[in-house]
């Protein structure tokens, strides 16, 4: 059976394409060989009745979001699809016909399996970025947020009676050398307060510029003394929490508790209570989970855990009519999938595209240009390095540092094999050498960025600063071991691969 | 410049058609005009359909035409010399002994003997996929180049073609590109090889599709593309038979001392008889040596195979002196003898009325050897 698929004429092949194909194989043969133009078209081909069927499928946004079952069978297609090409890809071999071919021919041919493994591993992807397309389009995010905005108002105004009004205070006392701070440790626990402005809790010792910092960012402060501060904080009116990544994309910021306190108590005389009720259920309706049963009442979440006892006692009898967790679940649901690709994560999904793509069209290019004993073999050799590496690294306790350094001199070890002169034989350890430094190269970078960076572990400045530093750092060596791939290729690898795949065997 | 005499003419005149048309696609080949060998397929094609006989003066013209063309003869140069090569195989109690060995461009090598005693081995080492122990292997034609550019000049054909996948034709295709034939060229050449090896019925089937015979045809076709500067072939006569056997053996004649491009042959082949037909020089190897080189020397022995009804002592009472020996393999009688020719025992045989089913002088044929 598997024979007559491959026998078929490509039904699946517009008549374009196969005089593209015919054209190809009669000017170009070693980028017919490679395929690159057949994958994209069945890529194109698989993405658009797959896209076609996430856009057409009755979904509702407010639901729990079941993208996982559709990524599974995407990533099952995307191996069979890596599979077949793989199976094409053996039957047309430039570089072990001895044609025409060379470093150049190499790099191109790396290039062109690394764009067909990025068009087979896209597909996994597309039924996160049709859903977040839907999920967007369905609900603006600058529309959620005001909508929110409005529903903690009527929220506010129709439980008006059991608000807390109490502000909560937070007396502390500020001293800003040790001595001090050791003296007046008697009266009150020191206050490790390192990020943020968190609360620091009655009668503990601040430094000066963690209050400074309270003072600016706080709802108000009250001076007892020169050195005692008693912070003030409103209760927490924002009922209704979503997600406030979506502040960034809709451009609008949730109401604040402290406007919102002002505002409700402000405007309550005037408001009527069974238009805001009205509004309210609309808005409601709009954006509850409809999956959820009308008694639901899930945890409370609660931003500021001074009032949480209060508001789950208020929740469990006031609340409960305006099904606030199902409001908060569906809009949670709709940014769920809205931010399924987004800036927040598209570094991590980058590289989930990127590494496993990179990483078979190199493991591709060994298999086409050594033998097949010696491609297993390289993996099997692989394996057991990495696990003596584990073993090495636990036995003797190294730091991370050392464990690198020591994986460096096993790669220098392995390209020194690579050279070796095997008395004008295709050697399999001289061959199993060439196949580990090839594959390894675009790790160099990175792992002497990391040993750089380990070094720089007493960074003195702000965590910020020195992990954003450490990003970039690393996104530069990722690039240049990237291009190091090539150079490397161009210059050492493909001589070496062409001169030992040409030799006789022993 | 030269001008040649006209090889198709004389095959329509004897009425050798099939050999009329080989002889004139090599002649257009030879041309290296695309014009001519756009016109010789089209006759080629005509012939195949087989309507009418206007493809023999359209086949006559075309031929007169490319033969008043001058041709310039091309200069063999030396393509491989080995001296003293030789292996053994770890763990293994073969070992191939020293063989010395010549090649110009334009000879066909005969590599002869029994299985099991380095036929395959010498072939592998002279192709660069096996490494020798001892000796030297040269390509002296090829210049300074590496390994693998070697690798692609020298072209071997193992016994048991390796399968290929997808059409015959896309396949020709792809080889015909990877020589540098592209575009128009490419689909000349591929039309011009599939016409020459008798391959065009078969050009849109695939490998389970085509007998084992059409798979060597194929094989060479795909190798011919690539022009090698030396072809080696084992045992490519195995899977033919014995009409096809001799086509091939005389197009691989006629492709050796092509003056487009011109290359050496090395082959081994138990078709004893018909690989000394066409072959310059023979090697006989036996128990992993050179046992016989048949550019070296005369045999100073007539050796004469016969079938007969007569029995072996009727021929000993024929040949009674002791310079005729006679040995009976249980098939047929084989006579050697230093004072007396092969025609010489013929005659004293049909003097004495022997009734002769089969006769053969293998005096010259490394037959002998395999009799002794």
């Amino acid at each position: 059976m598997i024979r007559k698929l491959f026998s078929l004429n490509r039904p699946l092949v517009p008549g374009f394409l196969k005089k593209f194909d015919a054209k190809l194989m009669a000017n170009y043969p070693l980028i017919w060989s490679l395929r690159v133009h057949l994958v994209l078209w069945y890529a194109l081909i698989l993405s658009l009745f797959t896209s076609a069927y996430f856009y057409l499928k009755p979904d509702d946004p407010r639901q729990d979001s079941e993208v996982y079952f559709p990524i599974s069978v995407m990533v099952i297609l995307a191996i069979i699809a890596t599979v077949v090409w793989l199976l094409f890809l053996l039957r047309f071999n430039v570089f072990k016909r001895f044609g025409h071919y060379k470093s150049f021919q190499g790099c191109v041919s790396l290039l062109a399996y690394f764009i067909s493994a990025l068009a087979i591993f896209a597909l996994p992807f597309l039924p996160s970025i049709i859903e977040d397309h839907r999920a967007t389009k369905a609900f603006n995010a600058k529309e959620i947020v005001e909508d929110v905005n409005t529903m903690n108002i009527h929220l506010a105004h129709l439980t008006y009676d059991s608000l807390v009004t109490d502000w909560y205070r937070d007396t502390v006392l500020v001293s800003d050398t040790l001595a001090e701070r050791g003296r007046n440790y008697e009266n009150g626990p020191y206050a490790e307060i390192e990020y943020g402005l968190d609360s620091a809790g009655f009668g503990k010792v601040v430094n000066r510029i963690y209050c400074g910092k309270r003072i600016i960012a706080g709802d108000s402060f009250q001076v007892l003394a020169n050195n005692c501060f008693v912070f003030l904080e409103v209760p927490d009116y924002q009922i209704i929490t979503v997600d406030n990544r979506l502040e960034s994309t809709g451009g609008v910021e949730f109401i604040e508790p402290e406007l919102l306190y002002f505002k409700i108590h402000k405007e309550h005389d005037q408001i009527k209570l069974d238009e805001a009720s009205k509004a309210y259920f609309t808005l409601m309706n709009r954006y509850n989970n409809p999956k959820l049963p009308s008694e639901y009442n899930g945890e409370a979440f609660v931003t500021s855990s001074h009032y949480r006892d209060e508001f789950v006692a208020r929740s469990s009898f006031y609340l409960l009519p305006y099904r606030i967790q199902a409001v908060e679940s569906g809009i949670e649901n709709i940014t769920d999938r809205q931010f399924l690709v987004s800036s927040y994560n598209l570094d991590f999904i980058l590289r989930l595209w990127l590494y496993p793509s990179f990483f078979l069209s190199i493991l591709v290019w060994m298999f086409r240009h050594s033998t097949t004993k010696v491609f297993f073999l390289s993996l099997l050799v692989g394996f057991i390095i990495s696990v003596l590496v584990g073993v090495f690294t636990a036995l003797f306790n190294l730091s991370l540092s050392e464990s690198l350094i020591f994986q460096l001199m096993i790669w220098g070890a392995l390209l020194s094999l690579s050279f070796l002169s095997s008395n004008g034989m295709r050697n399999v350890v001289r061959g199993v050498g060439l196949n580990l430094v090839f594959l390894t190269v675009f790790f160099i970078p990175l792992l002497v960025n990391v040993i750089y960076w380990e070094g720089k572990s007493d960074w003195p400045y702000d965590y910020g600063i020195y992990s954003k530093a450490q990003a970039a750092s690393m996104f530069r060596a990722e690039w240049i071991g990237a291009i190091l791939v090539l150079v490397f290729l161009y210059f050492i690898a493909f001589p070496l691969y062409r001169s030992w795949y040409s030799a006789p065997e022993a | 410049m030269i001008s040649i005499e006209n090889p198709v003419r004389r095959s329509l005149k004897h009425g050798d058609e099939s050999l009329a048309i080989r002889k004139l696609l090599d002649l257009s080949y030879e041309s290296k005009k695309a014009e001519f060998q756009q016109k010789a397929i089209e006759i080629s094609r005509n012939y195949r359909k087989n309507d009418s006989n206007s493809w023999k003066e359209q086949a006559a013209a075309l031929s007169d035409q490319i033969c008043s063309e001058p041709f310039t003869p091309f200069n063999p140069q030396k393509l491989i010399q080995a001296v003293g090569i030789s292996k053994k195989y770890k763990g293994s109690n073969f070992k191939l002994n020293p063989v010395n060995l010549e090649l110009n461009q334009g000879e066909v090598f005969g590599l002869v003997g029994e299985n099991g005693n380095g036929k395959t081995t010498l072939l592998r080492i002279l192709a660069g996929q096996l490494k020798l122990d001892e000796g030297s292997l040269s390509f002296p034609s090829f210049g300074a180049v590496d390994g693998f550019s070697v690798r692609g000049r020298v072209a071997f054909i193992p016994q048991r073609i390796p399968r290929w996948y997808g059409f015959l034709r896309d396949n020709l295709v792809f080889s015909a590109a990877l020589s540098g034939h592209y575009g128009n060229e490419n689909t000349l050449m591929v039309d011009f090889m599939l016409e020459r090896l008798n391959l065009a019925p078969y050009a849109n089937l695939t490998w389970d599709q085509i007998s084992s015979g059409y798979r060597t045809r194929f094989e060479l076709a795909r190798i011919l593309l690539f022009k090698p500067g030396l072809l080696i072939l084992d045992e490519p006569l195995a899977n033919l038979d014995i009409n096809a056997q001799q086509t091939i053996l005389s197009d691989l004649r006629d492709l050796a001392i092509s003056k487009r491009s011109p290359m050496g042959i090395i082959l081994s082949s138990q078709q004893l008889h018909e690989v000394e037909k066409v072959a310059d020089a023979v090697i006989f190897i036996k128990n992993g040596g050179c046992f016989y080189q048949s550019q070296l020397g005369d045999m100073n022995e007539s050796v004469i195979e016969l079938e007969t009804s007569a029995s072996r002592e009727q021929l000993e009472a024929i040949f009674s002196t002791d310079d005729v020996r006679i040995r009976y393999n249980g098939s047929y009688f084989s006579l050697s003898s230093s004072s007396l020719s092969g025609t010489e025992l013929l005659e004293e045989l049909i003097k004495n009325k022997i009734s002769i089913q089969y006769f053969r002088d293998i005096t010259q044929s490394t037959k002998r050897f395999f009799n002794a």
